[in-house]
C-alpha cells in the first residue's frame, strides 16, 4: 500500500526542518514533533535517524536492547550531551521505579504523549513489569513508522502481548497498533479531541492507576494547547501521576539562545515555562492534587552516586560550566491525582546536598 | 615562508597548504624553544582567554583590541577544539606569532593536549581540512613547546588554569620539562587544569577530574611568595566575560562570545597600559553572517 503523503510542509512558526532537526534525535529517537509537517521526506529522513540513544547505549551510559531495531547507526555526540541523556533517562527510570512499587503488584497503565521511538514499553515488559496497557500517541507519520518496525521485528513483536491482528480497528499500515498490551495510535496533541479519540481508540481504562510520560512535548504546543491537554487528561484519570520533562528559564542569556538555536532549527519552543515553579503550578491548575519539579541538576545530584561515578568515568569531560547552564534549563515536572490514596510515597527524590 | 601573505589569507579564514603548516610549525618551534616556562613580558599587553576555534570572534577580539602588532597580546591558551575553525584559528596566531615574536605571546591550555583534541573536535577537524592527520600531528607537536604560564613586568602572574599544590614558587615552574603532552596530573597538569573556588579552604578536589580547587588562602600565600599583585587566568566560562575574585587578586578572562553557540555569554579581554593600569573590553560574538552560519550537522545540540 503507498501512502498519500502530501509535500514537504513546516509549521508557520518552524523555519526549516532538516534531516539535522531530526538527527537532534531525542533519547528514545523522538522527534520534537512541531517539526513533523508528515511529508514524505520527513518520513524517510526519521527512518534513517542515527541515534543519540544509540551512542550513549554504545558508549554504555545505560542500557537499551531494543534501540538498535529502530536506528542503525549511533551518531558521535559530546560528551555533555551523553552524560545529559543519561541524567535524564536515569531519573525518569528511577521515576518509573517508583510508580510501579507504589501500585505493587499491580498492574498499571501508561500513556506516552508523543512517544516517537522510545522503547520504553519493551523495557519494562522485558523486566516483568505488570503492565496491563501501555498507550503511546504520536503523530499519523511516527505511528505509521514505529507500527511497521513492530511489525516486521520479531524481538518487538515477541513482546506486544495479545493477538493484535484480531483487534478492530489493528492496521500497523495506518500507525493503529491495538489489542494487545502495547498500543499505538495516531493524534494530534494540539488536538484534545484528536487525543481523546486516539485513547478512547487504544482503549484506555480510566479506573486504572496511570503513569502519564510527556518528555519534550508539551513545550513544543502553545500553552493553551498543553494547559487544554492536561485539563483533559486530569478530567479522564482518577489514579495518575504525570511525568514531564522538558526546557525552562528562557529568560536568561543561555535561554534566550535556546529558544533562538531552536526556533532557527525549526523546532520552537512555543509553550516554554518560566521556571520549575510555573511548571508544578501549570499541573496543578490543570487539575492536579499535588505537583513538584526540580531542576535537572537537583535530579542529577539525586541520583545512585555509584551509577554516577560509572559514567563520569565514561570519557574526557571538560565541559563543566555548559554543564551547569544546559542542566539548569531542563527540569522534570510531576503531578499527582490520587482520590483513592494509592499514591502517597510518590514524589521526586531529595536531591543530596552536592 | 611570506608570513605577510599567510597573515591575510589566514585572516580571511582560509587555511595554509600541509606544507605550509609544516614550515610555519618548524619555524615556530625554534621561537618557543627559546622561551621560558614562565615566559617574561612587558606592558603594555592586552591579554586574552579562551577562544574555542571560535574564528569570527577572534576577529572580533582583535577589532576590539586592535591589530597585532600595534596591541601586544598574550592569549592563555585553549585556541582550539569546541568550535568549527580550531585549524584557521590556531594557524592565524602561530602565524602572527613566528612573524611577531616579541608581540604575540601564546601559552599553553588544557585543550593544548593530544588526548583532548581527540575527544573535542581538533583532531577531527584537521581530518576533514586536510584529509590526514599530519596537521593535527605538526600542531600538537608545537603544543608541547608553549610556555606554561607568562609574568607581565614582574607583577601579573598568567596561566590557564590555576596553582598546583606542588608549586610554591615561579622557579619550582620554571623546573619543569614542559616539552611533553601535558601529563595526567602533578604541577604542569595542575596550572593548565586548576580553578580558583570561592569558600575553598586551602586545596579541594576538583570535578573535572584533573588539577585542583583552590581558595582565597591560598591565592594570597602564592602572590605574597613570589611578589606578584594578581593571578590572571581563563579557562572557565563567566557569562559576563570576566570575573575578579579573591579580593581582585585574581581575575578570569574568558574571551570566546556565545560559547558553542548555545551559552549566550559576552566575552573579554584585559588590557594593561605601561603603568598595568587594567582595562576590561567586553564584546559580543561576530555577527550570524561574518562568521558563516553553521551548517546543519553543527547546529549546537540539545535534548530534544
Amino acid at each position: 500500500m503507498s501512502l498519500d503523503l502530501p509535500t514537504h510542509r513546516p509549521r508557520p512558526s518552524g523555519v526549516a526542518n532538516t534531516n539535522d532537526d531530526a538527527q537532534a534525535s531525542k533519547l528514545y529517537v523522538k522527534i520534537p514533533w512541531s517539526i513533523w509537517c508528515g511529508c514524505r521526506s520527513c518520513v524517510r529522513d526519521y527512518a534513517n535517524l542515527p541515534s543519540q540513544c544509540r551512542s550513549c547505549v554504545q558508549l554504555g551510559y545505560f542500557q537499551d536492547e531494543f534501540v538498535h531495531h529502530f536506528v542503525k547507526a549511533p551518531v558521535r555526540r559530546a560528551p555533555l550531551i551523553n552524560r545529559g541523556y543519561y541524567a535524564r533517562q536515569a531519573s525518569l527510570r528511577q521515576l518509573v521505579t517508583r510508580f510501579l512499587a507504589c501500585l505493587h503488584p499491580g498492574p498499571v497503565q501508561v500513556v506516552s504523549l508523543g512517544a516517537g521511538f522510545d522503547t520504553l514499553y519493551w523495557q519494562l515488559v522485558q523486566e516483568g513489569a505488570p503492565i496491563s496497557r501501555y498507550i503511546e500517541l504520536d503523530m499519523p507519520q511516527v505511528c505509521m513508522e514505529k507500527a511497521g518496525v513492530v511489525a516486521r521485528t520479531p524481538a518487538l513483536l515477541r513482546l506486544v502481548g495479545g493477538s493484535p491482528a484480531d483487534a478492530p480497528g489493528h492496521d500497523p499500515a495506518a500507525g493503529r497498533w491495538l489489542g494487545g498490551a502495547y498500543r499505538l495510535a495516531p493524534a494530534d496533541l494540539r488536538s484534545v479531541g484528536q487525543v481523546v479519540s486516539a485513547l478512547g481508540l487504544a482503549g484506555l481504562d480510566p479506573g486504572a492507576p496511570t503513569l502519564v510520560l510527556a518528555e519534550c512535548v508539551l513545550v513544543y504546543l502553545e500553552r493553551e494547547e498543553s494547559d487544554a491537554l492536561l485539563r483533559q487528561l486530569s478530567a479522564m484519570l482518577s489514579t495518575a501521576a504525570m511525568l514531564v520533562y522538558e526546557q525552562v528559564r528562557p529568560d536568561d542569556a543561555f535561554g534566550k539562545q535556546m529558544l533562538l538555536n531552536l526556533s532557527l532549527r525549526g523546532c520552537p519552543l512555543l509553550g516554554i515555562c518560566w521556571d520549575v515553579d510555573e511548571q508544578a503550578a501549570r499541573l496543578r491548575q490543570a487539575g492536579r492534587e499535588r505537583a513538584e519539579a526540580a531542576p535537572m541538576d537537583a535530579m542529577y545530584r539525586g541520583l545512585e552516586p555509584r551509577d554516577r561515578r560509572r559514567i563520569e568515568t565514561l570519557e574526557i569531560f571538560d565541559e563543566f560550566e555548559e554543564w551547569d547552564l544546559i542542566q539548569a534549563h531542563y527540569c522534570i515536572a510531576m503531578g499527582v491525582q490520587d482520590k483513592a490514596g494509592r499514591l502517597q510515597e510518590f514524589g521526586l527524590p531529595r536531591p543530596g546536598k552536592t | 615562508m611570506d608570513l605577510d601573505a599567510w597573515i591575510v589569507q589566514l585572516k580571511r579564514c582560509e587555511p595554509l597548504k600541509e606544507a605550509q603548516v609544516k614550515l610555519l610549525c618548524e619555524r615556530a618551534i625554534e621561537i618557543l624553544v627559546e622561551e621560558g616556562n614562565v615566559q617574561h613580558i612587558e606592558a603594555p599587553v592586552t591579554i586574552c582567554g579562551d577562544i574555542h576555534g571560535q574564528f569570527y570572534d577572534l576577529m572580533e577580539l582583535f577589532k576590539v583590541g586592535g591589530d597585532c602588532p600595534k596591541t601586544n597580546y598574550l592569549f592563555m591558551g585553549d585556541f582550539v577544539d569546541r568550535g568549527f575553525h580550531s585549524v584557521e584559528t590556531f594557524l592565524l596566531l602561530l602565524t602572527l606569532k613566528v612573524r611577531y615574536p616579541d608581540r604575540m605571546f601564546l601559552i599553553r591550555g588544557n585543550h593544548e593536549s593530544r588526548q583532548i583534541t581527540q575527544v573535542y573536535g581538533f583532531y577531527d577537524e584537521c581530518l576533514r581540512k586536510y584529509g590526514s592527520a599530519n596537521v593535527w600531528r605538526y600542531c600538537t607537536d608545537v603544543f608541547d613547546y608553549l610556555s606554561l604560564a607568562a609574568l607581565i613586568d614582574n607583577s601579573v602572574f598568567c596561566v590557564h588554569g590555576g596553582l598546583s599544590p606542588g608549586i610554591a614558587s615561579l622557579d619550582q615552574i620554571r623546573g619543569i620539562d614542559r616539552k611533553q603532552e601535558v601529563p595526567h596530573e602533578g604541577p604542569m597538569c595542575d596550572l593548565l587544569w586548576s580553578d580558583p573556588e570561592e569558600g575553598v579552604d586551602g586545596w579541594g578536589l576538583s570535578p573535572r577530574g584533573a588539577g585542583f580547587l583552590f581558595g582565597p588562602e591560598i591565592t594570597t600565600q602564592f602572590c605574597q611568595t613570589n611578589n606578584v599583585d594578581l593571578i590572571a587566568r581563563a579557562h572557565q566560562l563567566v557569562m559576563e566575560g570576566y570575573k575578579t575574585m579573591f579580593d581582585s587578586k585574581l581575575v578570569t578572562v574568558w574571551s570566546a562570545p556565545n560559547y558553542c553557540f548555545r551559552c549566550g555569554n559576552v566575552a573579554a579581554i584585559l588590557s594593561f597600559d605601561e603603568a598595568l593600569e587594567q582595562e576590561f573590553r567586553v564584546f559580543e560574538a561576530a555577527e550570524g553572517e561574518a562568521r558563516g552560519v553553521p551548517g546543519k550537522q553543527a547546529a549546537p545540540d540539545y535534548f530534544l
